[in-house]
């Protein structure tokens, strides 16, 4: 599976997306630009992907935290044009926190403007090479997936990932649009030919009718069972959550729990309990599956 | 795509030694990662678990610059 010269990935975790750098002769383009916290390592990575290039346009997928947090560092840093896809941009134009889940999920980002929208169905040039703009609503509702049809490539965001889908945030909020749209947009990505995903977390991969079908097989689950749905949402934004701040003592997250959102929300509304007991079973479940560990005390991210 | 990237979210550059401080892999090493063939990302973790070893031998408090 190898990638056009001109397209470079820079692979990230699962706090900053990754990050995209198009060669355009002299200039360069870049989708999605990481976390806050990181936007520094965002820096020196894209000026090396660069290789001596101007970076005239960020482009992002979606208005989540860890797509959009370095947008600002990276035009203080380049001048370059910012474009978002038109359904996200009230939200950043009036920079709602809410709208942009960074309040109800304890996440930072910073404002940033912007200069030109994306539409669904828009057919732009990366890298000289023509991607149609998919709308790819789910995860989030706005979100745009990018399609180069000649040269198979998806740009999924977090609509596709090698093993499923970002986190249904549309369903948390009580917005029972949601799953039904991941359904519409996982059966719409089912037709695409596509040979290599670049999807927003983890490595680019080639096997594609195999990750839509692992896809739709989790999403299934998600939808005879809204409780399943909501703790594994629950077991990912604790954990990112986690990866930001590092290390929690383990006795302040059921206050944490009651205190954020989109925790005592989902606590109350699918679990019928607690936001602390809802937090006590999350934080075993994820030491049991080794993705969390505890020290002194403190519950801590892999890695320290 | 077999050989996982080290990466742990700490994704911030020491400026003494210019490594990550969560992967202790250079600009060079996360920019290219993905590219990477496989025999180049075992020996690129290769030299992550010497740096990691190295730096574990330094005496608390130490500087990190001891290690690049
Ligand atoms: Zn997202």
């Amino acid at each position: 599976m190898t990638l056009p010269q001109q397209i470079r990935v820079l692979e990230r975790g699962w706090l900053s997306a990754n990050n995209i750098v198009f060669h355009e002769g002299a200039e360069a383009t870049l989708v999605d630009s990481g976390y806050l916290t990181h936007a520094g390592q965002t820096l020196a990575l894209v000026a090396q992907a660069l290789e001596g290039r101007r970076l005239v346009r960020l482009i992002n997928t979606h208005s989540h935290s860890d797509h959009i947090g370095g947008n600002a560092a990276v035009r203080r840093a380049h001048g370059c044009r910012i474009l978002v896809p038109e359904g996200m941009a009230p939200a950043v134009e009036d920079w709602d926190e809410d709208a942009l889940l960074l309040s109800s999920a304890h996440q930072q980002a910073e404002p940033f403007a912007f200069d030109a929208t994306i539409a669904p169905g828009d057919e732009l040039e990366m890298g000289g090479i023509r991607w149609r703009a998919l709308h790819v609503p789910g995860h989030d509702m706005h979100a745009l997936a990018y399609h180069a049809p000649r040269e198979r490539i998806l740009i999924s965001g977090d609509a596709l990932w090698r093993d499923g889908f970002g986190v249904m945030f549309a369903e948390l909020h009580g917005d029972p649009s949601g799953l039904p749209a991941q359904r519409r947009t996982l059966e719409m990505l089912r037709e695409l030919d596509v040979g290599v995903v670049i999807p927003g977390h983890g490595a680019p991969f080639a096997d594609y009718a195999d990750a839509v079908d692992r896809a739709l097989v989790r999403l299934a689950a998600f939808e005879q069972s809204p409780e399943r749905m909501a703790k594994s949402a629950m077991k990912a934004l604790f954990t990112f959550t986690l990866l930001e701040k590092r290390r929690m003592p383990r006795a302040t997250i059921g206050e944490h729990f009651s205190q954020v959102a989109i925790f005592r929300d989902v606590s109350r509304n699918f679990f019928h309990k607690e936001p602390a007991a809802v937090a006590a079973q999350v934080i075993d479940e994820l030491l049991g599956a080794g993705v969390l560990m505890e020290q002194d005390g403190d519950i801590v991210a892999r890695g320290g | 795509m077999s050989v996982a990237s080290p990466c742990i979210d700490v994704c911030r550059m020491d400026a003494q030694s210019g490594l990550c401080e969560g992967c202790l892999r250079t600009i060079d090493e996360i920019a290219g990662w993905a590219a990477a063939p496989d025999e180049r990302k075992i020996l690129i973790l290769a030299a992550v678990a010497q740096r990691r070893a190295r730096l574990d031998a330094l005496p608390v408090g130490a500087a990190r610059k001891e290690v690049s």
